[in-house]
Order: C-alpha cells, then sequence, then structure tokens
C-alpha cells in the first residue's frame, strides 16, 4: 500500500512530461495499462520530444526493460510454488516497485507461502495508481506549477534511495551499489540508450556474486 | 513497446517451472541484482537530471538526494517517510535556489 502512495507522484510527473510532448490523455492512459514500466515509459517521452522513429523507440524499449529479465530470475526461485499457469499473466505485472517489495518480502519471510500472489496484490494497487495517475498527470499538465513538477521529478530517487536503505549493510553490497550506479550514468553517456543500466547492473551483480564466493567458499 | 517489455516478463513463468536450482555462485550473483537494479534507477535520477550528467553544484537533486538519505537510514527505509522528505526538500530547495 505505502507504494501505492509512493507511486502517485511518478505517476503524475510521466503525466506532466507527457503533456509536454503533445500526448493525449487517453493514450498515456492506453500507454501505462499496456506497457506498464514506468522508467522506459519516461524514456520514450524523451525520445518523441528529440524526434526519434519508431523502431528506435520500440528497440529502446526492449534494452531498456531488459532488466526485468532479470527480476524474472531473481524472483522465480520464490515462485516455484505458484500453478505454472498463472505466472504467464502474471508476468505483466513484474514493474520495479512490485518486484522490490516482493523481493524484499521474499527475503524477510522465506518460509512464507505462494509469494505469487503478493507479487499479485502489489500489481493491483500499483496499476491502479499507476493507469489513473499517468492521465491526471496529463490533464493536470496546464494547471501544475513548475515548482510542483520539479519535486515531483525527484519522487523516483527518493524512492530508490528508501529501497535500498535496507539492502546495503554491508562492504559488499555497497560496491555494488556504486558500480551498478556510477557505471549506468557513465553508460548512459557513452554506450546506446538504453544499455547503460543494463551491462552495468549484469557486471555490478557478477563482482559482487564473486566477492562473496571469494569470502565464503562453499 | 507492449510487445518486447512482456517478453522481458515472461522468463518469470518458465523460470519457475524449471525443476533444478541454480548453483551457489550463480545464487550470489542472483542475490546481487536488486541492489544492482535500485542504484541503476537512482543514480541516473539525481545525476542526470533530464538526460545529461549534471554534477555542478546548481543540480538541486544532489542536495535532496544527500538529505532524503540521511532521512532514510533514520527511518530505516521507510517508504512513506522518505518519500515526503524527499519531495518537499526538492520543492522547497527549488523555491529557495531555483531558477
Amino acid at each position: 500500500m505505502p507504494l501505492g502512495i509512493a507511486l502517485a507522484p511518478v505517476a503524475l510527473a510521466l503525466g506532466y512530461l507527457a503533456h509536454t510532448v503533445g500526448l493525449s490523455w487517453w493514450l498515456m492512459g492506453l500507454m501505462s495499462a499496456v506497457v506498464y514500466a514506468g522508467p522506459s515509459q519516461f524514456i520514450a517521452m524523451g525520445l518523441v520530444a528529440t524526434g526519434a522513429a519508431t523502431p528506435a523507440i520500440v528497440a529502446t524499449t526492449f534494452v531498456v526493460n531488459l532488466r526485468y529479465t532479470l527480476f524474472a530470475a531473481s524472483l522465480a526461485p520464490h515462485m516455484r510454488d505458484a500453478p505454472g499457469w498463472r505466472l504467464a499473466p502474471l508476468a505483466h505485472g513484474l514493474a520495479d516497485g512490485s518486484y522490490a517489495i516482493t523481493i524484499d518480502h521474499a527475503r524477510e519471510h522465506p518460509e512464507s507461502p505462494r509469494k505469487d500472489l503478493y507479487l499479485l496484490g502489489s500489481f493491483i494497487v500499483s496499476f491502479g495508481i499507476w493507469v489513473p495517475g499517468s492521465v491526471l498527470g496529463v490533464l493536470a499538465g496546464d494547471v501544475l506549477p513548475a515548482t510542483l513538477a520539479f519535486g515531483l521529478g525527484f519522487a523516483t530517487p527518493a524512492v530508490f534511495i528508501a529501497l535500498l536503505v535496507p539492502f546495503v549493510r554491508d562492504r559488499v553490497s555497497l560496491v555494488v551499489m556504486l558500480v551498478a550506479g556510477l557505471g549506468t550514468v557513465v553508460g548512459n553517456e557513452y554506450l546506446p540508450t538504453g544499455a547503460g543500466p543494463l551491462v552495468a547492473i549484469v557486471a555490478a551483480s557478477i563482482l559482487g556474486g564473486a566477492l562473496l564466493s571469494r569470502r565464503a567458499p562453499r | 513497446m507492449a510487445a518486447v517489455t512482456y517478453l522481458t516478463r515472461l522468463p518469470l513463468w518458465f523460470l519457475a517451472n524449471r525443476p533444478t536450482t541454480p548453483s551457489p555462485g550463480l545464487a550470489r550473483v542472483v542475490e546481487q541484482i536488486p541492489i544492482a537494479a535500485f542504484a541503476a534507477i537512482l543514480f541516473p535520477g539525481v545525476l542526470q537530471p533530464g538526460g545529461s550528467t549534471s554534477l555542478d553544484p546548481s543540480n538541486l537533486y544532489l542536495y535532496a538526494a544527500l538529505v532524503t538519505v540521511v532521512a532514510a537510514v533514520m527511518v530505516r527505509g521507510r517508504l512513506l517517510p522518505t518519500l515526503a522528505v524527499g519531495t518537499a526538500t526538492a520543492v522547497v530547495l527549488r523555491i529557495l535556489f531555483g531558477s
């Protein structure tokens, strides 16, 4: 539930951005419902603003969202007890926020059954905020003062600072965080759009895994 | 956009139905994914607002991030208070120092 409230300003910020590039409210709603992947939607708005062609936007979306494949790989071992067919439609709900709180839940309660239902619940709340929130952002575009929009723009960093705090508790996790974060920033400067986060996440995770394996040989 | 995004998420389904368990080494790598993923969203959000790198003192998100980190540690990463402090700090900084 707190996740849903945290999503609202981010959705509004997305809608506000869409308004500035001239997207209509119903297209925004459709996009939020069927794509349902915040960061790639923000990037798509940026690409629309620079006049990028459709194939470029689709290709960038694919690369940016490949991190969901990593998320899926990290959640899948916790969802072995779910009926197999259910995870296929539920995969659509695997967004950043839902992944974050579901993996958090799995880490704190490894023994609790049916974590797919937890993902489902977070999806319903998130989806219910995300779609109308982004539509509202477009509609409010004309009346929202720039100062407030600036604050809304900081909602995403603020949420991820909060999410990182419980995870970063030793030197290895600190290294992983810094390598992934700074690697993404550098990658965004020098790699094709969207490739930076992917390369940085993979590299930092392998590095962290290797550091842990060296510390605790099996 | 919808189709390619769904394609990236579908492995949740077939990976969960694979009976094999990953090796301990691979499991340790997978454990790092959330930290790396969160950082990969956070850092550009602060250091590259609007798409280009800005380490300039005029990048107000830098200060807002410092305040938010302190607040997040104090409330042990609870989402709502952290979000409230973060966005409020950004708004106040903008009012005081923004252009």
